[in-house]
């Protein structure tokens, strides 16, 4: 999966039309909540693997944060 | 692999415990399921006609239809009990059965929310079913348990029918709309109230069952009822309503459930314990006819599906849609909601049941029905379903 795709892959999971960065803040998005924390943890195990508690999840800031988490970045 | 192995041969019962997974294994023999109902509470609710759960926020109610499977659910008026529901679900499936209820060696209950602090539910059906028709020598026993509570129920009563009864009825009711606050958007809308009956008999003619059983104690706060028992009895302090950050309420007395943890706990165990219990029988996901997993609700069901790479159209997922979650009853509400048709004069099937929620606690078996008699669910008082 290449950045591109996996910016669409998260805009996706946020249920948003706003245009994401790397250097989007996770906590302007209204999309940013339960709900796509969960499907995120589905997202990280599904396609790269990764297990995340909720404290990982909680502690992440940006999308870059989430891509480091994938180990795309 | 023999070297793994303790076995203790118990009768015709074995527990194995294999040393290498640390699990504690069953394979019972001469076990079968006869006959299957479930009774729904009388009040249809369909989640369209419900917006404020999410704050009228019309996106935001279309986008839990559409991942979490929300739609309908049946609730039952403030007098009804789990013992109610389950007394139409039991006499509706004896009827059906055409046997006679005193044949009953024993009556196992398995609910959240009993009609009483004590004597559990299964006293209560005894004094009641059909007027007190019940023997003195019906064995009645209660197991305080929700969504992997059929598992261990059919477990239980495969152990009572190896220790010399014949037949045995498993219950699973529960109103757990009487338990969550009604201001509690994340649980309220999902749970459902009812009740399914299952008779269970000693059959020479049947093949193993498997069994796995798994607990996690250390998880218990991600769903329970935090006060209004004896660790925190109930007082002014624990009827107060407290507002979480989700801005969804409820007092100390009310259902409790963490989502997150639970689907959690959901998405990483129950592949694990789906692919032992398939080790275990020695069985190809070819060698069953269906999954029946818990009907935590369609998201859920359906990851696990996709997880454990089953054909979709052998397991399941819509009874959540159709019925709410009825914890101890969803495997039922699935059975008997979406293979009914299949089920009956069916054949012989073998099929895998898996069941997980509070405890936390999870089990799954494989078993082989033969021509299960299988009641399409109805709402009590015998209203059909629109």
């Amino acid at each position: 999966m290449n950045n591109e795709e996996f910016i669409s892959e998260i805009s996706e999971i946020l249920q948003t039309d706003e245009k994401l960065t790397f250097e989007t803040e996770l906590e302007t998005l209204d999309g940013w909540d339960s709900l796509a924390r969960i499907t995120l943890m589905v997202f990280l195990q599904n396609n790269f693997d990764k297990q995340v508690t909720l404290t990982e999840l909680n502690a992440l800031k940006t999308i870059e944060d989430i891509a480091k988490k994938a180990g795309i970045c | 692999m023999k070297n793994f192995y303790d076995t203790i041969n118990l009768k015709n019962i074995r527990f194995l415990r294999i040393e290498r997974l640390k699990l504690v294994c069953s394979v019972i023999k001469n076990i079968r399921i006869k006959g299957m109902s479930l009774v729904l509470g009388e009040n249809k609710k369909t989640i369209d006609d419900e917006p404020s759960y999410y704050n009228n926020d019309i996106k935001r109610l279309e986008i839990m239809k559409n991942t979490i499977g929300t739609k309908d659910r049946y609730i039952s008026n403030s007098e009804t009990t789990s013992l109610d529901l389950a007394q139409e679900a039991a006499e509706i499936l004896i009827n059906k059965l055409n046997i006679d209820a005193k044949t009953i060696d024993a009556v196992i209950f398995v609910t959240q929310t009993p009609d009483y602090r004590y004597p559990g539910n299964a006293y209560v059906f005894h004094k009641c079913f059909g007027g007190g028709i019940l023997e003195k020598e019906t064995a009645a026993l209660d197991l305080t348990l929700g969504c992997s509570g059929f598992v261990y129920g059919f477990y239980q009563a495969s152990l009572m029918i190896n220790s010399g009864l014949k037949r045995v009825l498993l219950l699973c009711a529960d109103t757990l709309s009487k338990s969550v606050h009604p201001k509690d958007k994340a649980a309220a809308p999902i749970l459902g109230d009812s009740a399914s009956a299952s008779i269970i008999e000693f059959d020479e003619t049947a093949s193993d069952t498997y069994f796995i059983l798994k607990s996690d104690g250390k998880r218990l706060e991600s769903i329970y009822c935090p006060a209004g028992a004896f660790r925190m009895p109930s007082s002014d302090e624990t009827k107060k309503e407290i507002e979480d950050s989700d801005g969804n309420i409820r007092t100390l007395e009310n259902f409790y459930m963490n989502g997150f943890e639970v689907f959690s706990f959901t998405f990483y165990e129950q592949p694990k314990l789906f692919n032992e219990i398939l080790d275990f029988a020695k069985c190809s996901r070819e060698d069953i006819d269906y999954f029946v997993f818990h009907q935590a609700n369609e998201y859920i069901v359906k990851n696990i599906i996709k997880n454990v790479k089953v054909p979709p159209e052998k397991s399941p997922s819509k009874a959540f849609s159709m019925f709410g979650n009825l914890n101890s009853s969803s495997i039922p509400s699935a059975i008997c909601g979406e293979l009914a048709d299949e089920l009956n004069n069916g054949g012989k099937k073998k099929i895998l049941l898996q069941g997980f929620g509070t405890g936390l606690s999870w089990g799954a078996c494989i078993t082989e029905i033969n021509n299960l008699v299988c009641i399409k669910p109805q709402c009590y008082k015998g209203v059909k379903i629109e």
